[in-house]
């Protein structure tokens, strides 16, 4: 019977203790803050909303002074440079029936700006070669062909990971409610 | 042409060898690292040297980009200071940019203040420089210019190599002239240890603002965006201007509270636990566009015209009063004298339409809770007496100042 007394007596523990480990996993979200995506990033919009810890991130948010930026860069490399000079004659001499190949650097930029001045950035970098061809006018990867833009999906991951470490946005967070999360108690203080 | 695709195959082969040959060459220019024709470093002396060389450049260089949607970042400022960075770090390998705040130590500062200009299919860049020792002495000083063709525009590539060449010269003389290594110049120096006034270029401000005071011992209150990143600030009153230093600032709530160290008799106290009234009249005084327009306050009247701001806006509410660039940090007080908020925005045409007069200020209690956070002193006061427009006017007078900021 105290057997089976102790094991009841654990079960409301037993119960509440996945929830529990659910709440310590997730932070409080982060303020309310508007979402800027190039072409290419918009469509990362919605796997970072999904997560807990940005489940307050707006497109539609023009005054709000927290900003969270993606934007992409293509960086030529200095072999990329030299490729893209031999191909673009041959391209030309051919009349575009050589592609013209290019080594670039993609670059992922997130960037969280608080009345434009950034407080934190992450980047993520990928190197890639792509061939263009003169008279396919039709591409809708941005250049970026269909690996390089499954690739960017993939930074979502690590920067989501990289956001919920940095105590630069916990001290945004913390700042953040000394002001507004709770405006009548702040009221009452004063 | 119905839909914008070029169909005539030779004019597309014609638009493509136009386009495709010359941005391929422009690729192709020569790097900034790279050894400029002209410089030349006498043979007594030594590269790499070890000197630990810190490096100022204005903040508001790389404040100034633009994004263009297909992945290009247009960063001029950016495009210099990496010219700059890769010239000087192959005769310096231990040369870094140095940043306020930071705390790295170096030998000897560099402190570099640029010119950039177009000239037809050229791009011409003077690097204005001033070599300050431990002392704060300046030890060398000139300008170095250099060309180069335009490059590629979007990455900034003839600015950055025109940069470099600049920048190449600086570092023979100052290789030549003074000699320097880690022993003649140990690094002990620090940027909060070098004088603003010497760092700066003081002939024209980056930005100027308001401000006003918050309480008896001189204490000033301003928008954080009109002193943000700057090495030295400035206030003016009717006398010259002295600097001040900033005390705290967040951009969370676009508020700075900086120190003037002279005790004041006219300075403004919040409405004590009140809010604003939702048409309430209010009066604005503020130095909007300096120099442009002389240096007596702007007064403008007005009323609070909406509790609230834009969508996602924190703590703002609106007001009527018309406010113009250099206004920010303006005081908005009611007829009664007491401090209702602190101007920080306007809406722009960008929003569609023209709107008029709808400008942005935080609400009193959000400056309460900054100045209790940051141990500033401040009065409140309950509203009492008549209302009356002069008495707003003459108390946001007696209060408000200039601001300048220097990089």
């Amino acid at each position: 019977v105290n057997v089976l007394l102790a094991l009841l007596s654990m079960l409301p523990m037993l119960c509440l203790s996945p929830a529990h480990a659910d709440e310590a996993a997730s932070p409080a979200p982060l303020p309310a803050m508007r979402y800027y995506g190039s072409p290419i990033t918009s469509d990362l919009y919605d796997a970072i909303k999904a997560d807990p810890y940005f489940t307050r991130l707006e497109k539609e948010l023009p005054g709000s002074p927290i900003v969270l930026r993606v934007t992409h860069t293509l960086e030529l490399t200095s072999g990329g440079r030299a490729a893209a000079l031999t191909t673009v004659v041959l391209a030309a001499v051919t009349l575009g029936i050589i592609p013209i190949v290019v080594n670039q650097d993609v670059v992922v930029t997130y960037e969280v700006l608080v009345n434009t001045v950034p407080v934190a950035t992450y980047s993520y970098r990928r190197n890639q070669s792509q061939s263009h061809n003169v008279w396919n006018q039709n591409d809708k990867t941005f250049g970026l062909g269909a690996d390089g833009l499954a690739w960017v999906k993939t930074t979502v991951t690590p920067f989501l990971a990289a956001a919920r470490e940095d105590p630069a946005l916990a001290a945004l967070l913390e700042e953040y409610r000394y002001y507004f999360a709770a405006p009548a108690v702040a009221d009452a203080a004063h | 042409m119905g839909d914008g695709v070029i169909k005539n195959k030779g004019l597309r082969v014609g638009l493509f060898l136009a386009l495709a040959v010359p941005i391929a060459l422009q690729h192709g220019t020569a790097a900034a690292d790279r050894p400029t024709a002209g410089v030349v470093l006498p043979k007594d002396v030594r590269v790499p040297n070890d000197l630990a060389l810190g490096v100022y450049l204005p903040a508001y260089l790389r404040r100034h980009a633009a994004y263009l949607p297909n992945g290009i970042w247009l960063r001029p400022g950016v495009a210099l200071e990496g010219g700059i960075s890769a010239a000087l770090s192959g005769f310096f390998p231990e040369s870094f940019s140095v940043v306020r705040g930071e705390e790295k130590a170096f030998g000897l500062l560099l402190d570099i203040h640029p010119v950039v200009r177009g000239k037809q299919q050229d791009v011409e860049v003077t690097l204005n420089y001033r070599v300050i020792n431990a002392s704060g002495e300046v030890v060398l000083d000139g300008a170095a210019v250099a060309e180069n063709g335009v490059g590629n525009p979007y990455s900034g590539s003839g600015t950055r190599d025109a940069a470099g060449k600049a920048a190449q010269h600086i570092a023979v003389e100052l290789l030549t002239k003074l000699k320097p290594d880690a022993v003649k110049y140990p690094a002990s120096m620090q940027i909060k240890s070098v004088d603003g006034m010497r760092l700066v270029d003081h002939e024209k401000p980056v930005s100027t603002g308001t401000g006003f005071y918050v309480n008896a011992a001189g204490q000033i209150l301003t928008a954080a965006h009109v002193v943000h990143d700057c090495a030295l600030i400035e206030a003016k009153r009717e006398a010259a201007a002295v600097p001040i230093r900033l005390l705290a600032e967040s951009q969370l709530v676009d508020l700075a509270v900086l120190d003037s160290g002279t005790a004041q008799e006219h300075f403004l106290a919040l409405r004590a636990g009140g809010h604003p009234l939702l048409g309430e009249p209010i009066v604005n005084v503020g130095y909007p566009l300096q120099p442009l327009l002389a240096g007596s306050p702007n007064l403008t009247r007005g009323n609070i015209s909406s509790l609230s701001a834009l969508a996602g806006a924190l703590g703002q509410i609106q007001f009527s009063a018309p406010i113009q660039p250099g206004s920010s940090g303006g005081p908005i007080v009611s007829d009664r004298g007491e401090l209702l908020g602190i101007a920080q925005a306007t809406l722009n045409g960008s929003a569609g339409g023209s709107p008029q007069m709808v400008n942005f200020a935080l609400e009193a209690r959000y400056i309460a809770m900054f100045l209790k956070k940051n141990s500033i002193a401040f009065s409140e006061i309950a509203p009492a007496g008549p209302a009356d427009s002069q008495r707003g006017n003459d108390a946001a007078l007696a209060a408000v100042l200039s601001l300048a900021c220097y990089q």
